[in-house]
């Protein structure tokens, strides 16, 4: 249902994948991870990627994330050619286009929950100096742990680092937020907590794509990809009544 | 007020407080090592514009007989002549209980002309009155005087006079008294009257219009005055032309600050190479905090900013600590380097420009050691460093890991010798900096020994005692039967002597050099030929260079003509062979062939061998020997102790030598410092596998010895690579002391003393820099230990 009201505002993709290959070499041999995958995911979509360990699913979300580039074919985000931009623009996409929320959070542990949200922006510049520490705390705010903003991580519960992770990931406004098994480790009620959160801020018209074996994501998700032996094995459209 | 990147970057630094705080060390003990000796350079320099150079060195002097003031003033028109003044000198010794010393007191024309050789600081009433003596400030220690006390003094033959010591002046032209073991005196031509000498002029000095003149130049105009008094009737006898613009010892001063330049590049390579492990340390540790910068959006340019910005403000804060430490430091080395010179270090101030290079060298010093370790970690893609693939470590190679497998050890021992190549890149670093540190101490050790050896082999060839010099010349009988006359003299020899120096294409003369006769089948002296033969006593035309006269006419050879004028009479000898003769420039001659070129059959020069060996005993021979020769009615004008000449050459080398001693310091403080940094690092690297062996029943001595068996293992693998390394520093060392003292024999192989000395210093260095890593590394509790991420 969203696919389709996506498609029909946004004719152009936030995401295109091309008959993508990712290949690495092992010692002598050469590991396939992707093989001919083709992809699209247009603005507004929560789709995720599922698949057993080793299927390529998290290959795609790094060449998504600008984090690696494809061995063969295209990858498209945000309208940016991944596979042709330099380091310095793919610092930029992933500065400005993508935010990423990683499984073990990946705070900075020097740095306040504030000033973990902050840290993209002033990566970035693309909000006024002036202005970054109250959008950060907006962001906080909205991920309902402003009163943790001042912590540094470690004394934070991992609940709370992970929504303060998801504010990071939302600094800079992002066209494509990115989500790496988020609920993996948390327990049951952060993780629905979290699940909860994500799918308000698709609702907000978020466009996010998550690699998950949590199956409680699926019911949430208007998509779902699943990936074996680095091939897209399904696609299937969720209707969510 | 700083943005996220800064506060990050900070707080990591306040966070490995230690390593900071070694990387701030590593580069201001550098610093304070080679700004010391920039400083002392700097101020040096300075100092010869300021002091030497604004005194208007004297460019020639001639000694002329007789000299007015009307030829003075016709030399003073001779085109390219500046200023010129007359002065008389005579050498008078100091009288009354205890050693005579030697004084060269000056009388001068005109004492307040400022265009040529100006005295300075003078102090009490100048110019000196009549029956007073102003000592050269250099030599009042030496003197053992006393200013506005009576001074007795005579010439040779004369009886003693008692002066008044007026005050005190200095004359940056001369050596320090108390190097040369001289007295400088000043006195005006009336005082010289009391002294019983003539008071009349016999030397004309002058200065030259030319600012930057060639020796050779000044020589050629020197040439024309004395052909204009010889011309006039006038006798011209010796003609001295020193290098222009030089102090007599600032050849020598700049080469060995070249050298200690060098050991300052040295000390600040060797803290490169620890400030190069320190930070890829840092990097490794924050590996996977740069890979998560790097996903949120950071450009490996902003990556590398922000480390590079903290080792630049590491740097900074190392200038605030180095720069006050090295300019006291600086001056007061450069203080000492003044007194050699002669020169007034104190009220000069450093310049800014080398505060300014400090600074810029202390800031860009880390930058620049960071810049490799930084380039390649923020180049690591973002997968790589999120998954933390290791920067540097790098597996045992298998052959490496059986051959230590082959070792009777038991297995802790195993891991601890494999931990030590585990991180390639940091085990080179920190051997490279051990070696460097043993390579200069060793080096240094190597040199010191070359110089002891050699001053004892330039002495054990000389078998008197002490010299004795008369007035006037005697038959060399004469003066051996005196000698022998006199209770506990074992032997005496009489030897000629003469000026002599090389006689030039055009018609100059090249500096004067000391020619002695030698007496047949001498047993005063055993030459150490360098090169060629030693004469025979029917030797008519040879000539034996001692190596002194090599280093201002390098170009002589045995079995050439040499062309040479002794006391204005020119001849040509054959150059039979060169000896080892130290930094003095002398010649020597058979006793035939001397009188047959100079023309002279009497001697002045007695060298005795006495039964004393003590100074006091040997100072008692040389009383009785002055009472002896006084009852014959032989004057004797000087006498001088061989202990005393050794000790002069040796408060020239003393210098050289506790600079070495200091530099060496430096450099196993820095080493030192490297493989405490080195093994705290690894320490921290390990603390889960510490965990896990502790975990599975490692007792904490186990955990201690495996530390301290990595940090010896190291420091040993260190000392030997020193041992190759300190034979090209040990050459270079030599290279630059010849240029500044007198060549030194060097050998392939490092003095084993100093080798040991350092195994065993480098050793507890070990001891104490791994006593802090293996510390913490006990103290680590197994359940934090096996946290460590």
């Amino acid at each position: 249902m969203y696919r389709s009201i996506a498609q029909s505002l946004s004719p152009e993709p936030v995401i295109r994948l091309r008959g993508v290959n990712k290949t690495y070499a092992a010692g002598s041999a050469t590991c396939v991870a992707l093989a001919d995958v083709d992809l699209e995911v247009f603005a507004g979509e929560f789709v995720a990627i599922t698949g057993k360990s080793g299927s390529g699913k998290s290959t795609v979300l790094n060449l998504l994330g600008g984090l690696d580039r494809p061995t063969a074919g295209e990858v498209w985000v945000d309208g940016q050619a991944v596979q042709t931009l330099s380091e310095q623009a793919l610092a930029r996409l992933r500065g400005r286009s993508v935010g990423i929320v990683f499984q073990f959070f990946q705070l900075m542990p020097t740095l306040s929950a504030v000033e973990n949200v902050m840290l993209p922006m002033d990566l970035a510049g693309r909000w006024p100096a002036s202005e970054r520490r109250q959008r950060a705390l907006a962001l906080l705010d909205r991920l309902g742990v402003q009163a943790q903003a001042d912590k540094l991580p470690s004394a934070m519960s991992g609940g709370q680092q992970q929504r303060v992770a998801v504010a990071r990931a939302l600094a800079n406004a992002p066209a494509l937020l990115l989500a790496d098994e988020p609920t993996g480790n948390l327990d049951s009620y952060n993780a629905s907590s979290l699940l909860d959160l994500l799918g308000e801020l698709v609702a907000e018209g978020q466009t996010l794509v998550m690699v998950t074996h949590d199956p409680s994501v699926l019911r949430r998700v208007d998509r779902t990809i699943a990936l074996e032996d680095g091939r897209v094995a399904s696609r299937q459209e969720v209707c969510h009544v | 007020m700083f943005d996220t990147r800064w506060r990050k970057t900070l707080r990591d630094a306040w966070g490995h407080r230690a390593r900071t705080l070694l990387v701030v060390l590593a580069v201001a003990l550098g610093l304070i090592g080679a700004g010391a000796i920039l400083d002392a350079w700097a101020l040096v320099r300075v100092t010869t514009q300021a002091s030497y150079v604004a005194s208007h060195p004297v460019a020639a002097t001639l000694q002329i007989t007789p000299l007015d003031g009307a030829f003075l003033a016709r030399v003073r028109t001779v085109p390219g002549v500046a200023a010129a003044r007359l002065r008389r000198t005579v050498v008078v010794t100091t009288q009354g209980p205890g050693e005579q010393k030697t004084v060269v007191l000056h009388a001068l024309d005109d004492v307040s002309r400022p265009d040529i050789g100006r005295l300075q600081d003078a102090q009490g009433g100048w110019p000196p009155k009549d029956g007073e003596i102003m000592i050269e400030r250099s030599s009042l220690g030496y003197s053992g005087a006393t200013v506005g006390a009576a001074l007795a003094v005579a010439v040779a033959g004369k009886p003693p006079v008692t002066l008044q010591v007026g005050g005190l002046v200095r004359d940056v032209s001369v050596a320090p008294g108390w190097m040369d073991h001289l007295v400088y005196g000043f006195s005006s031509p009336a005082t010289l009257a009391r002294l019983g000498v003539s008071s009349a002029f016999d030397e004309l000095q002058i200065t030259v219009s030319d600012p930057h003149p060639t020796q050779q130049a000044v020589r050629q105009l020197a040439w024309r005055i004395k052909a204009l008094a010889e011309a006039e009737g006038r006798r011209v006898g010796h003609l001295d032309v020193p290098v222009p613009g030089q102090h007599i010892h600032a050849a020598q001063m700049s080469t060995l600050m070249l050298t200690q330049g060098g050991f300052g590049i040295l000390t600040l390579l060797v803290c490169g190479c620890l400030i190069v492990n320190l930070v890829s340390a840092m990097l490794a540790g924050q590996q996977r905090e740069l890979g998560i910068m790097k996903a949120v959006g950071a450009s490996e340019g902003q990556l590398a900013v922000q480390v590079l910005a903290l080792a630049g403000a590491l740097g900074l804060l190392a200038v605030a600590m180095a720069l006050p430490a090295a300019a006291w430091l600086g001056r007061r080395y450069g203080s000492f380097q003044g007194e050699l010179l002669n020169f007034p270090v104190d009220r000069y101030a450093i310049p800014v420009w080398a505060f300014v290079a400090q600074a810029a060298v202390g800031v860009l010093l880390p930058v620049l050691a960071a810049a490799v370790p930084v380039a390649r970690a923020c180049r690591q893609s973002v997968m790589a460093a999120l998954h933390g693939q290791d920067l540097s470590d790098a597996p045992t190679t298998v052959s490496a890991r059986r051959w230590l497998q082959g070792m009777p050890l038991a297995r802790p021992q195993l891991l601890s010798l494999h931990n030590v190549f585990r991180q390639r890149q940091r085990c080179m670093l920190t051997l490279a900096a051990l070696a460097t540190a043993g390579a200069v101490f060793v080096g240094a050790s190597n040199l010191r020994a070359a110089v002891e050896r050699s001053v004892d082999l330039l002495f054990v060839n000389q078998h008197h005692d002490l010299t004795l010099r008369l007035l006037d010349p005697q038959p060399a009988s004469r003066l051996i039967e005196t000698a022998k006359a006199v209770p506990g003299i074992t032997l005496a020899e009489a030897w000629g002597t003469a000026r002599a120096g090389v006689a030039r294409a055009d018609g100059t003369v090249g500096n004067m050099f000391s020619l002695l006769a030698v007496p047949r089948s001498s047993r005063l002296l055993t030459p150490a030929m360098q090169n060629g033969r030693w004469l025979s006593d029917d030797d008519a035309d040879a000539v034996v260079i001692g190596s002194g006269v090599l280093r201002s006419e390098p170009a002589l050879q045995v079995g050439q003509p040499l062309q040479l004028t002794i006391d204005g009479r020119q001849t040509t000898l054959r150059i039979a062979g060169i000896i080892d003769s130290g930094p003095e420039p002398v010649a020597f001659m058979s006793q035939h062939g001397f009188a047959t070129s100079s023309g002279r059959d009497l001697t002045s020069l007695l060298l005795v061998s006495t039964a004393a060996r003590d100074k006091d005993g040997q100072l008692d021979v040389i009383r009785r020997l002055r009472d002896a020769f006084d009852r014959q009615g032989m004057v004797v004008s000087s006498t001088q102790l061989l202990s005393e000449e050794r000790q002069g050459i040796e408060d020239h080398l003393q210098m050289v030598v506790s600079f070495l001693g200091g530099m060496g310091w430096v450099m196993i403080i820095v080493g030192g410092m490297g493989l405490a940094s080195t093994m705290s690092v690894a320490v921290l690297e390990r603390q889960r596998e510490i965990g896990v062996l502790r975990a599975i029943g490692a007792r904490g001595r186990t955990i201690l010895g495996m530390v301290q068996l990595e940090g010896l293992v190291m420091a040993w693998l260190g000392w030997l690579l020193s041992l190759p390394l300190s034979v090209p520093i040990s050459m270079v060392l030599a290279r630059g002391f010849a240029a500044v003292m007198f060549p030194v024999p060097t050998s392939l192989l490092p003095e084993p003393a100093g080798a040991w000395y350092w195994l065993a210093l480098v050793s507890s260095v070990s001891v104490i820099a791994c006593a802090w890593p293996a510390r913490r590394a006990l103290r680590l509790s197994v359940v934090r230990a096996l946290q460590y991420e």
